[in-house]
């Protein structure tokens, strides 16, 4: 055997196949579609927009102002000081002071003026583009919310976070500062280049012409610089890749005893990294002297034509003096065109990804489906019911077939059966999380695909298996976003499923905080507390998928007695786990490997002798020695 | 700041400052260069200025010919090639060195954190150590490095731009002093906000993912209760107090950078107004006019840089304490000095009135074992029981108390660690494993590794064909990027890693329980051979695995509640034969 493994930890540089390459974002490219589409979210600040061009214009101006202003005072009072001194050592010198004064007056209200100016772009521009980045933001996030539940099954909560916070920021340098900084560089450069021609067409000449020059060199550092860069991010991420995951697996690391081959590994990850930033040192290392060499060319060259010039009488030297600080105005931006065109090409990448979330439609986009309401039975319709219900998640195996029961007004219907068995895929079909592929769902003889999801939804209270909870107070998790409930309905349902008692404990009562995810709470309390959620919401169904964790026997018991409180007179569907809540319940479906295996009551299903007994005694069996294998069904010993 | 710079060395600084004599060379070298950068800078400027008088023919300048000026200009562009070859080794060197001290420190730091156990770094969160591995050094690094490359040029240049303007005319260089010190005094005061308001900034950007997370992962039950307006309504009120400190930071950024234009603007009038009148009066020539003009430019960048490190330093200083924060957790597993690994091994494990507990709970109580070389203890117990526990213990992941967990008869304390790795393998109950190759995965315990043995593992632990399965078969990455193995998949390719690493004793901790039945029994009996001749434990809730055992412990809050072979403890209507029974039916469900 030719081919070697090699121990992980040991091995080459990971394979070719690197995740991490893809990582960094190949930038999007130049696009006119997405820069469009950007624009529109600024569009409802147009004011504001056509204020801050006003500010770059008139900052604009006022720079410009500067060497002009200089030139007036080399050109007027001091070349006639000077010509006046050469012909006569005694010259009146007052004059040409006023005249100084009076310019310098002059200068003093540019800069004060450019001083308000400056100040006041900076405030406004940023207040606007923070302001289009917060409303892009809640578009967004808004949008996100509305896509139905099948989308987030395919996509990593980190992947979607990361579009919310990190792609909206990258737009919100662009917004602040980028399209403006870039739109006044092109414009400065246009401008002062056009004042270069216009003050000294025979001396511009020479500047224009090195000017391709050193964009051309700024542009091909600056990518050069990007794709160094883009090395760096990418060995980064896999040596931040490589550091987490020999910390998560640390206890792997120990047991294996490979300390000093993760040491080795992780050498040559960081001197990767270490020797893609050296790339880039040695470009900036370059780039600034190789850029400071061409222009002091460009000055030098101008400088000596020029002279030439002066002495011909052709030039003047206070143009020549204020054609030699306009191009530094030049310089400058030429220096930073390439950065800020690199900001434009992060951004383009960024809105793509947003864009595409944005693209996809939310699961209430398409109105309600108008369906035959169907032949109805005699009476009243059931609340609940399944009709022929088959189902499988994404080209997976099936999980539902042919399933039909129904629950009557003010019925209780337990679910039970072994893991797998497809009971919780029967309350996700129920809310719409997903939609049936055959068969129909009815909610009080309306298809339920017939139904806004808005309406659906709020006749339904979930509580669910893995109990979730907000890192926001305890109201606001029994509220759930139903802010003109009033504090007392909040209350009342926590006492009645026993949750009043520990959230008084905590330090703020109602208005405590909870840690992310409940963390600091116990399993049992948190338990209560959706079940406190669900009462709250007063739904004409309940489902209650039971928690299967263990809680200790004082709380089991605060958790039996808050369910019987919760299901009292309720219509419910129930994945029951708690022999106290089959036993009591109206009807029972026990559920094999995605079928209705067998139906009836307690006691129907027991003298039957079938999949139910058998459940049934596994739960005796599991009362005493408690087994974590799956499916464990606890029961209280002293059930009922 | 908190401690002048030459008590950084006893400082939170210190540790890291103690890296630099490794790199004194390049660190020397580079900020040698910038002193005749700044002269050659210096020098550049003043020939401007003498072209500039010589052109127009200033009072007592000798008027320079077109020859001259040429002459000149070319001596000006040799000497910026110079200057940049100066300015290039600067930075090249410095930067290079600061990178160099990052790459070691950050080595350092990984091989100090792979001494430690996952319970000595428990109470840090992954991220929090994360970004103190990249950002808190990337802070130490710039403030030791750059920030001093640029202190250093600020210090070269002010003098000499001070100097020669003052020599020039004094009291244009006093008036310019004006707007310097204003903007130096600028930039300071405005270091502390900007930090202030960035790390406000930063945290609300954290609240704002919070929120953004857990919707996400609550998504359902968002769904469910019809709260996405609630929900739109808080990440908007998270999203405006973001938006506020966020404009909050650009105003005091923003005034900073527009200070520094202000800054020029009141430069370049001085220069205008007094300069203008001195050029009048015949004080100053066009060309020192110029010059003057020029050092504002070349005097004000150093001062900002200043400012930027003043800015840096609080950023750096609070990487700096958490970093030794890391460096100072001690492991609490360590190697005795002077321990020695003994010649061969037998494989006998005992375990003599073991208690022990975490902090003040107590798990286990007086747990005695033995397990003679060659045969194979079946644990099991209810969840909590201590089952874990004792694993841990016996395999040294956590230290033991002295005196109660023995290989051959050696106190495992003792033992170098090496040696104890090699002999005692351990699945462990969650089977984590690297995103690296499946063959690399297997492969982990080794240097190197053949394919066959590979195969060979993967067979035992019946997985080979789940591999072969796969696109790229035992090539394939794991994870995010590649596939996803199944927990059973996960968890026999952990039973194979660990058999590839051909420990004589090897406990199997709860290591099936995502198996289902079929597969377990195949695997169990494909075990049985391998575990032949070496100590085994398996850890386990099933029967089917346990009753490979030559002997079965059954613990039950921490002690020892029945102990016997399978027959034995089936017959003794014990707890034991509960599960016997439970799991039977179990199986008898399945098979509906």
């Amino acid at each position: 055997m030719s081919a070697a493994a090699r121990g992980s930890d040991n091995g080459r540089p990971a394979a070719a196949r690197d995740h991490h390459d893809e990582e960094v974002d190949v930038a999007a490219l130049y696009n006119k579609r997405i820069l469009r589409r950007l624009l529109q979210f600024a569009r409802p600040h147009h004011g504001k927009l056509a204020g801050s061009v006003a500010l770059l214009v008139l900052g604009l101006a006022l720079q410009i102002a500067g060497p002009w202003i200089v030139r007036r005072v080399v050109d007027g009072p001091v070349q006639a000081a000077i010509d006046g001194r050469g012909a006569d050592p005694a010259f009146d010198l007052t004059g040409p002071l006023a005249e100084v004064s009076r310019l310098g007056l002059l200068f003093a209200l540019v800069a004060l003026v450019s001083a308000g100016v400056i100040v006041l772009r900076e405030w406004h521009m940023n207040r606007m583009g923070q302001r289009i980045v917060f409303e892009l933001r809640n578009t967004l996030f808004g949008h996100l919310l509305r896509l139905p539940v099948g989308w987030y099954d395919r996509h990593a909560v980190g992947w979607t976070v990361t579009r919310a916070t990190s792609d909206v920021d990258a737009l919100s340098e662009l917004f602040t500062t980028g399209v403006a900084l870039l739109a006044y560089d092109m414009l400065k450069i246009g401008v002062v280049a056009a004042l270069l021609i216009w003050i000294a067409p025979q001396l511009s000449i020479v500047a224009l012409l090195m000017l391709p020059l050193m964009m051309i060199v700024s542009f091909r550092f600056r990518h050069n610089a990007r794709s160094a860069y883009r090395a760096t991010r990418a060995s980064l991420s896999r040596l931040n890749a490589f550091l987490q995951e020999r910390l998560s697996g640390l206890a792997v690391v120990r047991l294996f005893r490979r300390e000093a081959a993760s040491s080795r590994r992780f050498d040559q990850l960081n001197s990767k990294y270490y020797d893609d930033n050296m790339v880039t040192v040695r470009h900036f290392s370059l780039f600034f002297p190789t850029v400071d060499t061409l222009a002091q060319g460009v000055k030098m060259g101008c400088l000596v034509y020029a002279s030439w010039l002066i002495a011909q009488g052709s030039l003047t030297m206070g143009v020549f003096i204020q054609f030699w600080m306009y191009l530094d105005f030049v310089f400058d931006p030429i220096r930073e065109l390439a950065e800020r065109y690199n900001v434009l090409q992060a951004a383009m990448a960024a809105a793509e990804r947003i864009f595409g979330v944005l693209d996809t439609p939310a699961e209430d986009g398409s109105p309600p489906r108008a369906t035959p309401a169907g032949p109805a039975g005699p009476g009243e319709p059931p609340a609940v019911e399944f009709r022929g219900v088959s189902f499988a998640y994404s080209k997976g195996p099936p999980v539902l077939h042919d399933v039909s029961f129904a629950v009557r007004r003010g019925q209780r219907v337990a679910v039970v059966g072994h893991t797998g068995a497809g009971k919780t895929t029967l309350v996700s079909l129920l809310c719409r999380f997903h939609e049936t592929e055959q068969g129909v769902i009815r909610l009080h003889g309306r298809d339920v695909r017939s139904l806004p999801q808005h309406d659906l939804r709020r006749r339904i209270a979930i509580v669910q298996q893995d109990v979730f909870l907000f890192s926001d107070t305890v109201a606001a998790n029994i509220r759930m976003g139903d802010t003109s409930m009033p504090d007392d309905r909040v209350r009342r349902a926590a006492e009645a499923v026993h949750a009043d008692g520990f959230v008084r404990r905590l330090s703020q009562g109602y208005e405590t905080r909870l840690a992310e995810r409940g963390a600091n709470l116990s399993s049992g309390q948190r338990q209560l507390l959706a079940f406190a959620r669900a009462l709250a919401a007063d739904p004409d169904v309940l489902v209650l998928d039971e928690a299967t964790s263990s809680v200790d026997s004082e709380t089991e018991a605060l958790v039996e007695d808050a369910t019987r409180t919760l299901l009292a007179g309720r219509t419910a569907l129930v994945i029951a786990h708690r022999l106290s809540t089959v036993v009591t319940a109206d009807r029972i479906l026990v559920m094999h490997k995605g079928r209705v295996h067998e139906e009836g009551t307690h006691d129907e299903l027991l003298a039957r002798r079938g999949l139910y007994w058998r459940l049934y005694r596994l739960h005796l069996a599991g009362s005493e020695t408690e087994a974590a294998s799956a499916g464990a069904q606890r029961i209280a010993p002293d059930a009922d | 700041m908190t401690e002048p710079w030459w008590r950084w060395s006893r400082g939170p600084f210190a540790h890291a400052i103690s890296y630099f004599p490794r790199f004194r060379r390049p660190f020397v070298l580079g900020l040698l260069c910038v002193v005749p950068s700044a002269a050659l800078d210096l020098a550049t400027l003043l020939i401007v200025r003498d072209i500039f008088n010589g052109v127009t023919g200033a009072p007592g300048v000798q008027p320079m010919s077109f020859q001259g000026v040429v002459a000149w200009s070319l001596a000006v562009m040799l000497i910026t090639l110079v200057k940049g070859a100066f300015k290039y080794g600067m930075r090249y060197w410095v930067t290079g060195a600061s990178r160099e001290f990052e790459r070691v420190y950050r080595q350092d730091l990984f091989e100090h954190l792979m001494t430690l156990t996952p319970r000595d770094i428990a109470h840090i969160r992954t991220g929090d150590i994360m970004s103190r591995s990249v950002a808190d050094i990337e802070a130490v690094r710039m403030f030791l490095g750059p920030a001093v490359m640029y202190n250093a040029q600020t210090a070269v240049v002010m003098p000499l731009a001070l100097v020669t303007m003052a020599v020039i005319d004094w009291q244009l260089t006093a008036l310019m002093l004006v707007p310097f010190v204003a903007l130096a005094l600028v930039v300071k005061v405005a270091a502390r906000p900007t930090q202030h308001w960035s790390q406000l900034s930063q945290e609300r950007l954290g609240d704002l993912s919070t929120v953004a997370q857990e919707n996400f992962s609550g998504i359902r039950v968002v769904k469910a209760f019809v709260a996405e307006a609630a929900s739109r309504s808080v990440f908007e009120r998270m999203g405006r107090a973001f938006l506020e400190s966020n404009v909050r930071l650009a105003t005091v950024r923003g005034l900073t950078s527009a200070s520094i234009s202000i800054a020029k603007d009141v430069g370049t009038l001085v220069i205008v107004l007094l300069g203008g009148w001195h050029m009048v009066q015949g004080r100053l020539t066009l060309g020192d006019f110029l010059l003057f003009l020029a050092m504002l430019n070349w005097a004000l960048w150093p001062l900002i840089a200043v400012g930027w490190t003043l800015g840096m330093y609080h950023r750096a200083r609070a990487g700096a304490v958490r970093l030794n924060q890391l460096f100072a957790l001690q492991p609490t597993v360590r190697e005795l000095p002077g321990a020695v690994a003994p010649a061969a091994l037998r494989g006998e494990l005992e375990v003599r009135h073991l208690s022990f507990g975490w902090g003040t709970t107590p798990v286990l109580h007086d747990v005695s074992l033995r397990v003679p070389a060659g045969e194979t203890l079946g644990i099991t117990g209810r969840t909590g029981c201590g089952k874990s526990t004792l694993v841990q213990l016996v395999s040294r992941q956590v230290d033991p108390p002295p005196g109660t967990v023995f290989l051959d008869g050696r106190d495992v304390r003792e033992l170098p660690l090496t040696f104890l790795r090699r002999s005692v393998g351990v699945v462990p109950q969650d089977s984590f494993l690297f995103s690296e190759t499946i063959a690399s995965n297997i492969g982990y315990a080794r240097d190197e590794i053949d394919l066959e043995t590979v195969r060979e593992m993967a067979a035992a632990a019946h997985v080979d064909a789940d591999i072969e399965d796969f696109p790229r078969g035992y090539d394939e990455l794991l994870g995010e990027r590649g596939v996803t193995l199944s927990g059973g998949q996960r968890q026999r390719t952990a039973i194979a890693r660990t058999l590839a690493a051909d420990p004589p004793v090897i406990i199997l901790d709860d290591c099936l329980s995502a198996v289902d039945t079929v597969t377990e029994q195949a695997i169990l009996r494909g075990l049985r051979e391998r575990l032949a001749d070496r100590t085994a434990i398996i850890v386990s809730h099933r029967v089917a695995a346990l009753s490979l055992a030559n002997r079965i412990v059954v613990l039950d809050e921490g002690a020892v509640v029945e102990e016997g072979t399978h027959e034995q403890l089936v017959a003794r209507c014990g707890p034991y034969a509960e599960i016997h029974e439970r799991q039977r039916l179990e199986a008898e469900i399945e098979a509906l």
